[in-house]
């Protein structure tokens, strides 16, 4: 039986308390003490999802690769919305 | 959707200010923030979407048909969960953010939509001044280099008309804070949004010395998990401000200012979004330890939501989890019924609409301890029960 893999971003932390956000928009909040150490904020999570939809949290790991390209790819539109400021002050 | 009475609160030297005011509106939308401000001529701008709230028909309560200005302080989700919406709904002229990327989808889906909507004109948070009709709001200088912590790395904005002074700083925590104050931006302020929803790691003696707000709002959830407003927050704050309003409480917070520096504070009316009444009277309890081995008597363990108001709670696409995120979602037409309740066991069995089951086939509550959380369908805290 395959097990199932939910990506999750790590969003930011509040206290003890991580917030990650599902790929659907959901937000999950975790005890930060859960999490693969090392990991942080803005970090793609892979999670197993037990047979009950569990997360196995000790077997979770940063997807460094999703990581990258996520990043990359905010920059990427970044730098093509930066093209449209016609810079300066702005009359609304 | 709750209905309060319209309170005025008039500052004590304010009997009436001195032509049309900019409105300064912050929105009821749970544990996040979203800030709606309307020049005297009818331009709008709105700052930070909320935490995934449908905002529409708060616009169109505030007659805003379009907003000439966006700006998301910065990326997280308790601030642009209803940004991709926004953009889908309302026409939208200007788009600001912090210039930092993030990894969420739920940032992806913004950027990707403003990507492919080359009529909105984006706009880069460097220091400059954006003119909404005789309101002018100055962009604040970001710290030179960002942070891991997207908090201090929030687009700070100064919104003036006359002598009327608004501060809104997103998330800054005490780092970005002391940022504005060596780069002496800071100016006596007439309100100040609270930064990070009132937290400790957001509150500055030293800011608030110079800014000296007279009037605070705190955009905040009701019964959110993190503890925010923190009691020494408010107790600081209380101690530089007239008046400290919290959406949480209050309500959508309006301040409407006039050009004279004077300014008034509306509370309640329709323009709530997530309406807490309904819900605050949810309580949970949990009983962990079963008969015998857990593990074998998983029905023998449950939590119970309990309802103390005589209005039924429809908790359709509700969750409740424990504090390692195992989870159940109330099916469609659940309901905890008036002055009543409903049983969650964790093991298998069928529902009957006051009894309902995990289907987990191990237990779940931690006899030694555990957080229970009840969220509504949009992911907000409803209540938590630690024990």
């Amino acid at each position: 039986m395959s097990t199932e893999v939910e990506r999750l971003v790590i969003d930011r932390f509040e206290g003890t308390v991580a917030v990650l956000v599902s790929d659907d928009g959901t937000s999950i909040d975790v005890d930060r003490a859960l999490l693969p150490k090392g990991a942080g904020a803005g970090d793609v999570l892979r999670v197993n999802v037990g047979p009950q939809g569990g997360f196995r949290w000790s077997e979770a790991v940063v997807d460094v690769r999703a990581t990258a390209e996520r990043v990359m790819e905010g920059e990427d539109i970044l730098g093509g919305l930066r093209k449209r400021d016609p810079g300066g002050d702005v009359v609304l | 959707m709750r209905l309060i009475a319209l309170l005025a609160l008039l500052a004590p030297s304010v009997l009436s200010g001195q032509g049309q005011p900019v409105e300064v509106i912050f929105l009821d939308v749970g544990q996040g923030d979203a800030v709606v401000i309307k020049a005297p001529e009818g331009q709008t701008a709105l700052i930070d979407a909320g935490p995934g709230v449908d905002l529409s028909s708060a616009l169109q309560s505030l007659d805003v048909k379009q907003l000439d200005l966006v700006v998301a302080t910065h990326p997280h989700a308790d601030h642009i969960g209803g940004m991709w919406q926004i953009l889908q709904s309302t026409p939208v002229r200007f788009y600001m953010d912090n210039g930092q990327p993030h990894t969420t989808t739920t940032y992806s889906s913004v950027m990707q939509t403003l990507r492919s909507r080359p009529e909105i004109t984006y706009l880069e948070a460097v220091p400059r001044t954006l003119q909404l009709g005789s309101v002018s709001i100055q962009v604040l200088p970001l710290p030179q280099y960002p942070s891991s912590n997207l908090n201090n790395h929030s687009v700070g904005l100064l919104v003036e008309h006359g002598e009327f002074r608004a501060f809104l700083s997103g998330d800054s925590e005490r780092p970005e804070l002391t940022h504005f104050l060596q780069a002496d931006i800071v100016p006596d302020v007439t309100l100040l949004k609270a930064p990070h929803h009132g937290s400790d790691d957001a509150v500055s003696d030293a800011f608030l010395q110079i800014a000296r707000p007279e009037v605070v709002v705190i955009s905040v959830g009701y019964g959110n998990t993190y503890g925010h407003p923190s009691p020494s927050a408010l107790y600081t704050y209380r101690r530089y401000a007239d008046q400290v309003f919290r959406t949480d409480q209050h309500g959508p917070v309006t301040v409407s200012g006039y050009e004279d520096g004077t300014y008034q504070v509306t509370l309640g009316g329709t323009l709530v979004v997530q309406p807490p009444e309904p819900t605050a009277s949810i309580s949970i309890s949990v009983v962990a330890d079963a008969p015998g081995n857990d593990h074998q008597n998983t029905n023998g363990e449950y939590a119970i939501v309990s309802n103390g108001s005589d209005v039924a709670v429809d908790i359709s696409g509700w969750t409740l989890c424990d504090a390692a995120a195992h989870c159940f979602s109330f099916p469609s037409g659940a309901s905890v019924p008036g002055d009543g309740l409903i049983i969650l066991y964790t093991g298998r069995g069928r529902g009957d609409g006051a009894r309902f089951y995990m289907g987990s086939g191990a237990a779940v509550w931690n006899n030694d301890g555990d957080t229970a959380t009840l969220r509504d369908g949009a992911g907000q805290t409803v209540v938590r029960h630690v024990y």
